[in-house]
């Protein structure tokens, strides 16, 4: 009897071809639960399940492309799985973010090139990032219209988001730049929401790290 | 003379297990190394490779074809014996663990614990015996097949409710060892079909944890019990608590049982120290925030500060996480062969 008969490549064959793996969606909910996962060797990125559901190569492809319309990554020629940033870094905490948006968000979403704004989520300031170039770098500057107690603190708070979420350098009292110093509107829209309110991220964040995770707490009970 | 591996993996883990000589440490899963990428790997998702055997003899066997550990284990999760008797089940989905919901407990006393005859043929049962069976067809004497079978103290909790079972052991401590001598009938019934089936030895967990529980409520209620549960099952038996559990190691280390798997909240050399030679060990990498979040070279470290300290098995504390990434548990057996070669070569 053979228990295990192999589809596709192997763990090992996959890290050595594709380097470590950066981030692990578990389940993607728009195509059969597969996991999928980006990994990275040499500032190239690939998008990797290790299902073999018919029709996986396709929904690979769909979520590179999104990585490619939502992050401004540069599709790897002759691949399906394959694309880079431009600047040739990898941006470790925004591109995990990226991931996420682009398996969750509808293969046929169009990326928008309006205005970086976006509504705050603890005022009724409308925040707003421009892209401004000089010296062949692109900075952003953060700025705030609308009513708030106090504005400038809410300025600094989301200031410091960007540079959480994103490992964004200040280069100003509201200006931040990415690590690259490049041009990164598309990460910097994905950026933008998350940004705003670090403490409710962190809470996310911290409730998707534990969900499949036994713990002396839930000694296998459910907890709703 | 360069290291060499001289034996097969299931006589490594079996040595180790009864404090014979090895050739090196063994990588070991008392509990579960299964992963979402595992489980696409070889299409053998949650829940319903905890409720299928063959499922779960596939996603059990990538630990040792994939992962490189010496054993494997095909029971992942804590509720197989729970859901046979009864108890409301949450099956969540691929990426959760299944659960028992916690409301609505199904017996109030030690009285209502009643065994059905048929419970070895329930589903959640069988999955697990009849996934040993094939484990066993397929890799022979090749790797360490450890089964799983739950000890009476983390029945109760699942068949009472964790609050109300943890009262009755402060209002009537004679009920609560009442119940628990009956529940061990189930430990051992599940226990004895699995070697019945091929098991080399079994993990028993029995959630006597150090957040909920104190060292000597483990000597009052627990330390009999699980002296004999090593005179009635005749396999090597993994004692698993998660926790902080250095007080209640020496006792545990009086028990007979073979190993104690141990939680990362100990430190290794403390966790040895505790147990003075009296059991073996095998644990003690961190879950949520090595295996889960960090990488192999924070694996790394963990492996050889285990090794440094002596402890004979090498493994995760707990069931990891479902997405943890595979290479960092691919790293566990890896750092323990560049240990060993370290000092060897």
């Amino acid at each position: 009897m053979t228990l295990i008969s192999y589809k596709g490549p192997r763990p090992k064959d996959v890290i050595t071809k594709y380097g470590r793996c950066l981030e692990l969606i578990p389940t993607d909910k728009r195509f059969n639960e597969i996991s999928v996962g980006l990994y990275v060797k040499n500032s190239v990125f690939t998008i990797w399940s290790f299902s073999t559901k018919p029709g996986v190569e396709k929904r690979i492809e769909e979520i590179r492309d999104l990585l490619v319309s939502l992050g401004g990554m540069s599709p790897i020629s002759g691949t399906h799985n394959q694309a880079k940033f431009d600047c040739g870094l990898i941006h470790n905490r925004p591109v995990r973010f990226l991931l996420s948006q682009a398996v969750g968000k509808d293969p046929e979403y169009a990326a928008t090139t309006a205005v970086m704004e976006i509504k705050d989520s603890k005022s009724d300031l409308l925040i707003r990032a421009e892209g401004v170039d000089r010296d062949n770098i692109r900075y952003y500057q953060i700025s705030a219209t609308g009513e708030a107690r106090n504005p400038a603190m809410r300025l600094r708070m989301i200031v410091a988001g960007f540079s959480k979420y994103g490992e964004m350098d200040k280069t100003g009292d509201q200006e931040v730049a990415f690590e690259c110093r490049s041009n990164h509107d598309g990460l910097l829209r994905i950026l933008l929401p998350y940004s705003r309110n670090v403490s409710s991220v962190e809470t996310m964040m911290q409730a998707e790290s534990m969900r499949g995770q036994m713990t002396t707490s839930t000694l296998g009970f459910s907890q709703t | 003379m360069p290291y060499q591996e001289t034996m097969s993996p299931k006589e490594r883990v079996m040595n180790a297990l009864t404090g014979k000589p090895v050739d090196r440490t063994p990588a070991v899963n008392p509990t579960n190394v299964a992963t979402v990428e595992l489980m696409d790997l070889v299409d053998a998702p949650f829940p319903y490779a905890c409720q299928d055997g063959e499922m779960a003899a596939r996603l059990a066997a990538t630990g040792y074809t994939e992962l490189g550990f010496d054993s494997v284990s095909p029971y992942f999760s804590i509720i197989q014996e729970s859901s046979a008797l009864g108890c409301e089940m949450q099956w969540e989905e691929k990426d959760n663990w299944p659960t028992v919901r916690m409301y609505n407990p199904i017996w109030k006393s030690a009285d209502d614990v009643k065994i059905p005859s048929d419970i070895l043929e329930h589903r959640d049962m069988k999955a697990i015996t009849d996934s040993i069976r094939m484990l066993k067809d397929e890799f022979g004497d090749e790797v360490a097949v450890i089964g799983k079978t739950m000890g009476p103290w983390t029945l109760a909790y699942h068949v009472f409710g964790v609050e109300s079972f943890l009262l009755g052991t402060v209002d009537n401590p004679e009920e609560t060892k009442r119940a628990l001598e009956k529940l061990k009938e189930i430990s051992v019934l599940f226990g004895q079909a699995q070697i019945d089936a091929g098991a080399d030895a079994l993990t028993f967990p029995d959630h006597a944890t150090g957040d909920l529980v104190s060292g000597a409520y483990y000597k009052e209620f627990l330390q009999d019990i699980h002296t004999e549960m090593v005179d009635v099952l005749d396999v090597p038996l993994i004692l698993h608590i998660c926790g902080k559990t250095v007080d209640r190691m020496p006792y545990i280390a009086k028990t007979g049982m073979a190993s104690f798997h141990f939680d990362s909240k100990n430190d290794p050399q403390e966790a040895m120290d505790a147990v003075d030679g009296g059991i073996t060990l095998v644990g003690n990498i961190n879950n949520p925030e090595t295996l889960y979040a960090r990488g192999p070279e924070e694996v790394r470290q963990e492996v050889y500060k285990c090794l440094e300290a002596g402890v004979q098995m090498i493994g995760p504390e707990c069931a990891i996480p479902l997405a943890t990434k595979i290479e960092n548990l691919m790293e566990i057996p890896l750092a323990i062969k560049d240990w060993t070669a370290e000092r060897r070569g």
